[in-house]
C-alpha cells in the first residue's frame, strides 16, 4: 500500500512538471491608432508584444542580415526619405541595382499587398524577400540566422520576443512586421483637414494647426479630388491616402517592366503597379515604381499631359486621350501647396522609428 | 486487502484521468441553415467574364474590367438575412451574400442596391472590421466620406473604331453613388435551391446586355461613357442605376 502512495505521489509530480516550460510572457503591445483609422487586424500568428517591437527594430537595423554585414533594411528604407531610398534605384551589397524604387514604409498594418507589384500577400512574407535577394542583401538565411545565433544578446532577446528559444527566418520577419506595424503616420496637417471636413472632433493642437492651413491647401485639396481638377481621389483618398490595387497609370505605352501582369499573367494587368500611399509624399522621391520622376512637379507635369494610351491604362484617368488633366500654372502650384499638407513631421522624427 | 488495494489504484487513476481530462462537455448546437445569394452576370443567354470580349447593341467590342454593388438590408420585412452585402466579380466571383436563417422565413426577399442615407455617410473606419462597409472592405467603393459610397461600379474598354484593329481605347466607368440613387431591389416566391445539408442558394443573374438595352432607355457605351453621379451627369446616372436595377433579376 505505502508503494503504491509514493508511486502515485512520483507519477502526478512527474505530470505536473512535464508541462512546465521555462518561458517568457511577453507584454502586449498597444498601437497608438489614430481616432480617425480604421482597425488594424493583427494576424493571429504574430501578436504585437512590446519585447518582439523592441526586437524588429533592432533587427530593422541590423547590418548582420546581409552577405558582407553592409547593409540592414534601414538601408533603403531611410527615416530621412519617409522610409524609403532617395535613389532611383537601390544598390544591393554586390554593387547591383535593381530596376524598382524602393517604396516607402507607412501604414504597413492596413496593406493587403506588398512590393510594387503585389507578390506578397502579408507583411511577413515580404520581410522574408530581400535578405536572400543576389541584388539586396544576398545572404542566406540560414546564415543570417547563424550569425543571430553566434549573439547572446540576440539569443535573449528572441527568446523574450518569443518566449521559447530559438532563432530563424519565420521568427525575424515576425519580429520585423511588428516594428514595421508601429510605424503608424496620421497626425499631418492633410488628417486635421480630413477630420475637420468629416465632422471629426479635433483636439486641441488639432485645432491649432486647423488655423494654420491656408486657403491655397483647400484649394488644392479640391482640385485633388475634383473630376475637372486633377483628378486624383480614385486612387488617393481616404485615412489611408490610397486605396489597395493596382493601376496603370499612363507611363509608357508599352512595357518592359510588366509589373502586376508578371506576377498574375493576366495581359490587362501588364504595366499595372501597386497604388502607393500619398502620405509623406513631398518626402519620398523619387517617383514612379521605378523612380522615372524626381520632383513632384515632374509627378504633376506627367497627370497633366503626359499620360501613354495603353490597353490596360487605367479608365479613371481622366482626359486620358489629351494626354492628361491639363492643369494650367497656378492649378499646379495649388496641388503641391496640398501634397505638401501630407508631411507627416510627428511621424518622421519619431525616435521609436530610428536605429536603437 | 486486495479489494482495498483496487479501490485505491481506481481512485488514483481517476484522479489522474481527471486532471487530464480537457473539457469535454456535450455540446449542442443547434444548426441554422446557410442561405447564399449569387449573381451571375450574364451578356444575353451568355455566361458574362471579366476582359472576355463582347459586342454591344450597337456593334462594338467591349471588355467589361470591373463590376461591383452593395446590396442593403436583405429581408423579408422583419426578418433580416443580412444587413450589408458586398458583390465583387473579379474578387469573389459570384457570391453576393451569405445570411442564417431558413428558406421558409426568406420566401420574399427585398433589398437596397446601394447604402441607404442614415448609413451612407457615417464615419468608414468606424464600422467593425467584419462589416463590407468597412473602409478596408469597401475600398475604393467609398468616395471619401463625406459624399459615401459608390452604389454600383461598372468598368470597361470598347473598341469605339471599327477599323479591325482592337485597340480598346475608349474606357467607360459608370459610378453610381448619392442618396438618391439608392434603388430597391425585390423577388417574389424565391426559389431557394438546396445545394447540401442546411445549405441553399439563391441564384440571380446580371445581365449586362438587358442592362445596356434598358427597360425604357438604352445606354450608348459609345457617348455615354462616364459618370461619377456628379450634378451635370444625373440623367446617366439614374438611367444606369434603373437599368442595373431591372437587369438583376432570378437565373
Amino acid at each position: 500500500m505505502k508503494y503504491l502512495l509514493v508511486v502515485f505521489i512520483i507519477l502526478t509530480v512527474f505530470f505536473s512538471c512535464k508541462k512546465d516550460k521555462v518561458g517568457f510572457e511577453q507584454t502586449p503591445y498597444e498601437l497608438k491608432i489614430p481616432s480617425h483609422f480604421p482597425d488594424m487586424i493583427i494576424p493571429d500568428d504574430n501578436p504585437m508584444s512590446v519585447q518582439g517591437v523592441a526586437l524588429g527594430r533592432k533587427l530593422f537595423y541590423e547590418k548582420q542580415l546581409s552577405g558582407d554585414n553592409t547593409m540592414s533594411c534601414g538601408s533603403c528604407h531611410g527615416p530621412e526619405s519617409s522610409f524609403s531610398d532617395p535613389n532611383q534605384f537601390s544598390t544591393g551589397i554586390d554593387g547591383i541595382q535593381g530596376n524598382r524604387n524602393s517604396m516607402a514604409l507607412i501604414n504597413l498594418g492596413w496593406q493587403t499587398s506588398f512590393f510594387w507589384d503585389g507578390r506578397a500577400k502579408t507583411l511577413e512574407e515580404q520581410i522574408l524577400g530581400p535578405v536572400p535577394n543576389p541584388i539586396e542583401m544576398h545572404q542566406s538565411w540560414k546564415d543570417a540566422v547563424a550569425k543571430l545565433n553566434g549573439s547572446v544578446e540576440y539569443r535573449n532577446l528572441f527568446f523574450m520576443a518569443f518566449g521559447e528559444a530559438g532563432i530563424d527566418s519565420i521568427k525575424v520577419a515576425k519580429s520585423i512586421a511588428q516594428f514595421l506595424r508601429t510605424m503608424i503616420s496620421g497626425s499631418s496637417k492633410y488628417d486635421v483637414m480630413y477630420k475637420y471636413e468629416n465632422n471629426l472632433s479635433l483636439n486641441s493642437e488639432e485645432q491649432s494647426i486647423y488655423t494654420t492651413i491656408t486657403p491655397s491647401e483647400w484649394a488644392g485639396y479640391d482640385l485633388f479630388k475634383s473630376l475637372n481638377g486633377a483628378d486624383c481621389f480614385h486612387c488617393h483618398k481616404g485615412t489611408m491616402m490610397q486605396v489597395n490595387g493596382f493601376s496603370n497609370n499612363g507611363l509608357d505605352a508599352s512595357f518592359s517592366d510588366l509589373g502586376r501582369g508578371a506576377i498574375t499573367g493576366l495581359v490587362g494587368d501588364n504595366g499595372k503597379f501597386k497604388i502607393p500611399t500619398l502620405r509623406n509624399i513631398a518626402l519620398s522621391a523619387p517617383y514612379m515604381h521605378d523612380g522615372r520622376f524626381t520632383t513632384l512637379d515632374e509627378v504633376i507635369d506627367h497627370y497633366s499631359f503626359g499620360i501613354q494610351q495603353s490597353p490596360s491604362l487605367d479608365p479613371l484617368i481622366e482626359y486620358s486621350a489629351q494626354g492628361g488633366v491639363q492643369l494650367d500654372a497656378m492649378e499646379k502650384d495649388l496641388l503641391k501647396q496640398f501634397l505638401l499638407t501630407l508631411t507627416d513631421y510627428n511621424f518622421i522624427n519619431n525616435p521609436d522609428f530610428r536605429e536603437p | 486487502m486486495v479489494k482495498k488495494t483496487i479501490s485505491i489504484v481506481v481512485l488514483m487513476l481517476l484522479v489522474i484521468v481527471q486532471s487530464c481530462d480537457k473539457n469535454s462537455k456535450e455540446l449542442k448546437i443547434k444548426y441554422a441553415d446557410v442561405l447564399e445569394v449569387t449573381v451571375q452576370p450574364t451578356y444575353g443567354s451568355d455566361i458574362l467574364y471579366l476582359d472576355s470580349v463582347i459586342v454591344t447593341p450597337e456593334g462594338y467590342d467591349m471588355k467589361l474590367t470591373e463590376l461591383k454593388f452593395f446590396l442593403q438590408n436583405v429581408n423579408n420585412g422583419s426578418n433580416m438575412l443580412l444587413e450589408d452585402g458586398l458583390f465583387d466579380y473579379r474578387l469573389k466571383g459570384i457570391k453576393a451574400l451569405i445570411g442564417l436563417g431558413t428558406p421558409a422565413d426568406f420566401q420574399n426577399l427585398s433589398a437596397n442596391i446601394g447604402v441607404e442615407s442614415s448609413v451612407n455617410h457615417l464615419d468608414p473606419s468606424a464600422f467593425n472590421n467584419n462589416c463590407v462597409l468597412n473602409i478596408m472592405n469597401a475600398n475604393d467603393m467609398h468616395w471619401g466620406w463625406s459624399s459615401g459610397y459608390i452604389f454600383v461600379k461598372i468598368e470597361g474598354k470598347v473598341d469605339t473604331i471599327p477599323d479591325g484593329t482592337p485597340l480598346f481605347d475608349h474606357n467607360i466607368a459608370y459610378h453610381v453613388g448619392l442618396d438618391d440613387n439608392v434603388r430597391s431591389f425585390s423577388v417574389s416566391n424565391v426559389n431557394w435551391q438546396k445545394s447540401a445539408d442546411h445549405f441553399y442558394q439563391l441564384p440571380l443573374k446580371f445581365d449586362f446586355e438587358q442592362f445596356l438595352i434598358g427597360e425604357t432607355e438604352s445606354i450608348n457605351v459609345k457617348d455615354e461613357d462616364f459618370t461619377h453621379s456628379g450634378s451635370s451627369e444625373l440623367l446617366l446616372t439614374q438611367k444606369i442605376a434603373n437599368n442595373f436595377k431591372h437587369s438583376l433579376t432570378p437565373f
